[in-house]
């Protein structure tokens, strides 16, 4: 597929066609120039890490033996919880729509690791400077052909590249022209809000690609997620800070002012009835505090 | 009185042995990086210092503005006696988290990019900027204690002057940041446990922050007096402590309303149980009930040992809930655990007895508790000024011999007896083939490959493949050419037969030499017979190899123990890379999607 610039890009992958070759892992190892791996001790199951942006796990057909190979990468989410969560903003969308790192702002904090609900962004522990690392989508995987490195290496156009909106229809295609084989799902299209990476398959891919299935965020009472993105689900909490910074400000100055007077009015009393009244108070206003 | 300070030099002797060595462990963790020092890994990137020495630390260090709050805006001057022992704690508190927090990060030097480089919506961003600019609060409220003993009397009325816009910036700022803190953990809502992740995160840590931090300023007060021998005043104890559990209370009905509003009872009574429902109901009750039933009986919590017990639960609780929250509800979703190493214990410790050894100095030689004068009053300082001889009692003299002694033992010790965890270089942990092969023989010449899994291990000449490919390939390094031939990526490494490469027997590769079978077969048509052989019964490949190669059979009964624990894994690992290679060469040539250049000639979907 002919590349648009202006347009929302994005990476298709159809499970039933990938081979478990591994070319795209690869093509990605060989144009990013990554180093050899040898992270088996930081790396998790799905075989990334500091060193690989792409990989693939092998995940258990429909039938037991039966097996299907499926690529993980970063997912370029429409509204990336990465970006949201970086404390320096090092993550950004760019035109293109994938989500690029910023090396220069990064100071290393893994908020983004905690963020991710893939888990995609990976650290260089190994380095004494290290870098967060994930897979990159822009210009600097692309081959002479248009194509990210990774989606031009597929010997059978498994992973395909293109326009997202394009992509969707492409999905929605295959999906009709063998509704047999196809489950009737684009992962990727909705979930946390909707990725640019989407993949369609013949076995259920929610645990491999950490997209919980309905029932699944039903039984974490977060059912909202099928659909909507982790920022705005956490927005509330964002402009809290704001409005709690103003009144809680506002509100001591408030409540010293009034103590301040009270005590002013007391102390004239006491000077007039030459009494010395005991403060009685002892936890009540730190019940007070607590509403704020 | 003689007892408590011999009490007290061992326990500062203690904290100057921990204090050393977590710095020496520091200095590796930033000469030798972070995968050196720390069990940290991808899946759970957030260890001890930041979980332990941050959230719950600053959590702990929340005295400083609730007494704060209490004494200048409710202006309560019952609890002026501990208003400067809780900044004290407070400014050692979150000095101490900020502290951890330098180590911890991968690139400490540009620790001051947040101060320029916004993203509001960050809620960590929001953090970073309320603990520095409240520990810098701290410390100007901390001000005046020292600048008292000190020949500058304008200097501390002028503080003074500020000081009430600053406390209550301070007191804002606070409510915000332990919200916040909580916050940081609601950006993972599919990732941590529902019995910690809820949307009212922010509430509920902060209210805990409260309760615990007035526990923890109860115990510390206690433990102090014990040390230095004095008397404690139980009625202001009981005040604070009356408060936590009301904080304490109050959270508890929060997390009950969250579980029903929400409707997360099933985590906690069934039918979802899990482990994680076990450690949630420790921590429930550590953190609540324990402490609230103590502070709310009065023949409990009028009595040391009630107040002892009570406190340490409830400090206990909180360090449960914020590590449960941080790290132990991520275990699950992240298939994978996180125990932190030897060195990241040092550490944190080693910050926090550095923060004890700063409080030491400061209770004993400032006025914390004899405040002289009082706000009302404009300042009486009626304290002695700062005298030469203490100088040299606090940085020279016994201590300094002592500690000098100290470090000297403690440095090279820990130095070399870490060598393995923080001051010694990133050891990687090789791709599995390694420890396999180097049982048999460290030049890797022979193997024992079974390469489809069934239990039957052929020889495996690995001195000759190598040869083969590396002369072949030309390639510049032999490292390199390892890389080419072991496969690049295996998560999940699965079973290829021989034959998966090896049954290309009509070209001359190093896949299959076909002039040495040539050869073997004398005549022609004893090798067509033999090529024949591959498309009558493609399936049957393997065994027709092995009529000839039997050789290169074992069988595992053949095997010792030892042997066949160190067998080479799948034939994946080892020569995978080199099929492709040399199968990819001829691609070229080929058109068709049947020619066996093609990765689905041997690969179906769905195999």
């Amino acid at each position: 597929m002919k590349k648009t610039p202006s347009k929302k890009m994005g990476i298709l992958t159809d499970v039933t066609k990938c081979i478990g070759c591994e070319r795209c892992v690869e093509a990605c190892v060989k144009k990013n120039k990554l180093p050899r791996d040898f992270f088996a001790h930081f790396k998790g199951k799905d075989g990334l890490s500091g060193n690989r942006y792409t990989a693939i796990v092998k995940t258990e057909g429909k039938e037991s033996g039966t097996w299907r190979m499926v690529r993980r990468q970063c997912m370029h989410c429409l509204e990336p919880s990465c970006m949201a969560a970086c404390l320096v903003g090092a993550f950004s969308i760019n035109a293109e729509g994938a989500v690029v790192y910023d090396a220069s702002k990064c100071i290393g904090c893994r908020y983004c690791m905690i963020a991710c609900p893939f888990s995609i962004p990976r650290y260089q522990y190994n380095e004494v400077l290290p870098y967060i690392q994930k897979c990159k989508m822009d210009e600097t995987c692309q081959m002479d052909d248009g194509l990210p490195a990774c989606v031009s290496a597929c010997p059978t156009q498994a992973t395909i590249f293109g326009p997202r909106d394009e992509l969707i229809k492409e999905a929605e295609k295959r999906i009709k022209s063998d509704p047999d084989l196809y489950l009737d799902h684009i992962y990727g299209r909705e979930e946390f809000g909707g990725t640019s990476v989407m993949y369609i398959s013949d076995i259920p891919l929610g645990e491999t690609l950490k997209m919980p299935s309905k029932e699944k965020l039903e039984h974490i009472r977060l059912p909202s997620l099928a659909t909507q993105s982790i920022p705005s689900l956490v927005e509330p909490w964002v402009w809290v800070t704001p409005i709690q910074f103003v009144t809680v400000g506002a509100g001591l100055a408030g409540v010293w002012i009034f103590n301040r007077k009270n005590k002013i009015a007391q102390e004239k009393i006491e000077k007039q009835s030459q009494e010395n009244p005991q403060n009685s108070l002892n936890v009540g206003p730190i019940k007070e505090d607590n509403h704020e | 009185m003689n007892n408590d300070r011999i009490a007290l030099a061992r326990l500062k002797d203690l904290l100057w042995i921990i204090f050393i060595a977590g710095m020496v462990i520091g200095l590796g963790r930033f000469i030798f990086g972070l995968g050196a020092s720390t069990n940290m890994t991808d899946q759970l990137p957030w260890g001890l210092w930041k979980v332990f020495n941050m959230v719950a630390g600053a959590a702990l260090a929340t005295s400083g503005f609730i007494i704060a709050a209490i004494i200048y805006i409710f202006q309560i001057e019952k609890f002026k006696p501990v208003a400067r022992f809780s900044i004290v704690v407070g400014f050692l508190g979150y000095g101490s988290s900020l502290t951890a927090l330098l180590f911890d990060i991968g690139l400490p030097h540009l620790g001051w990019h947040p101060f320029v480089m916004w993203n509001p919506h960050s809620f960590l961003f929001e953090v970073f900027w309320c603990v520095s600019v409240y520990w810098s609060i701290t410390a100007f409220e901390l001000l005046p204690v020292i600048t008292e003993r000190f020949p500058f009397p304008r200097l501390t009325h002028f503080i003074h002057q500020i000081m009430l816009p600053v406390v209550i910036l301070g007191i804002t700022l606070s409510t915000m940041h332990h919200s916040s803190l909580g916050s940081l953990f609601m950006a993972s809502p599919t990732r941590l446990h529902p019995l910690w992740y809820s949307l009212w995160i922010p509430p509920e840590f902060f209210i805990s922050a409260m309760g615990a931090g007035l526990s923890t300023i109860v115990l510390l007060l206690i433990s102090f007096s014990y040390l230095y021998r004095r008397t404690v005043n139980l009625k202001l104890l009981t005040s604070l402590v009356k408060g936590s559990a009301a904080f304490l209370a109050l959270y508890l009905v929060i997390k009950i309303l969250d579980f029903t509003i929400n409707q997360k009872w099933n985590f906690v009574f069934g039918p979802d149980i899990s482990w994680e429902t076990y450690l949630f109901w420790i921590e429930i009750v550590l953190q609540t009930i324990i402490p609230v039933i103590i502070f709310l009986t009065p023949a409990f919590r009028k009595r040391i040992i009630g107040l002892i017990i009570g406190t340490s639960s409830a400090v206990l609780g909180l360090l449960m809930h914020r590590i449960d929250t941080g790290i132990i509800g991520y275990f699950t979703s992240a298939e994978t655990t996180y125990i932190p190493n030897l060195s990241e214990f040092l550490l944190s410790m080693g910050i926090l007895s550095g923060a004890g050894l700063v409080f030491f100095l400061i209770v004993e030689r400032f006025h914390i508790f004899d405040e002289p004068g009082t706000l009302a009053d404009g300042h009486t300082p009626a304290v002695k000024l700062w005298t030469r001889s203490e100088t040299k009692e606090v940085f020279g003299g016994a201590r300094l011999k002592r500690t000098l002694v100290t470090a000297v033992i403690v440095i090279p010790a820990t130095w070399i007896l870490f060598q393995d965890q923080a001051t010694g270089p990133f050891k990687p942990i090789a791709q599995p083939i390694s420890p396999y092969v180097l049982g048999i023989d460290a030049m890797r010449t022979q193997l024992r490959l079974d390469g489809d899994l069934n239990g039957n291990f052929v020889n495996f000449n690995h001195k000759q493949h190598q040869e083969d490919f590396v002369d072949e390939y030309d390639f510049e390094k032999q490292e390199e050419s390892c890389i080419m031939c072991h496969h690049l990526n295996l998560p999940n490494d699965n079973n290829t037969q021989c034959r998966a490469c090896h049954k290309d027997m009509l070209l001359d590769t190093p896949m299959f030499n076909a002039e040495r079978h040539r050869n073997r077969f004398k005549t022609e048509a004893a090798f067509e017979e033999f090529k024949h052989w591959e498309e009558v019964q493609p399936t049957k490949n393997f065994k027709t190899c092995l009529e000839c190669h039997q050789e290169n059979m074992i069988g595992l009964a053949k095997m010792s123990e030892k042997e066949f624990s160190h067998q080479a894994p799948g034939y994946k690992h080892a020569l995978h890379g080199s099929c492709q290679n040399c199968h990819r060469e001829r691609e070229g040539d080929a058109a068709e999607a049947d020619d066996d250049s093609n990765c689905q000639f041997c690969h179906l979907p769905g195999k």
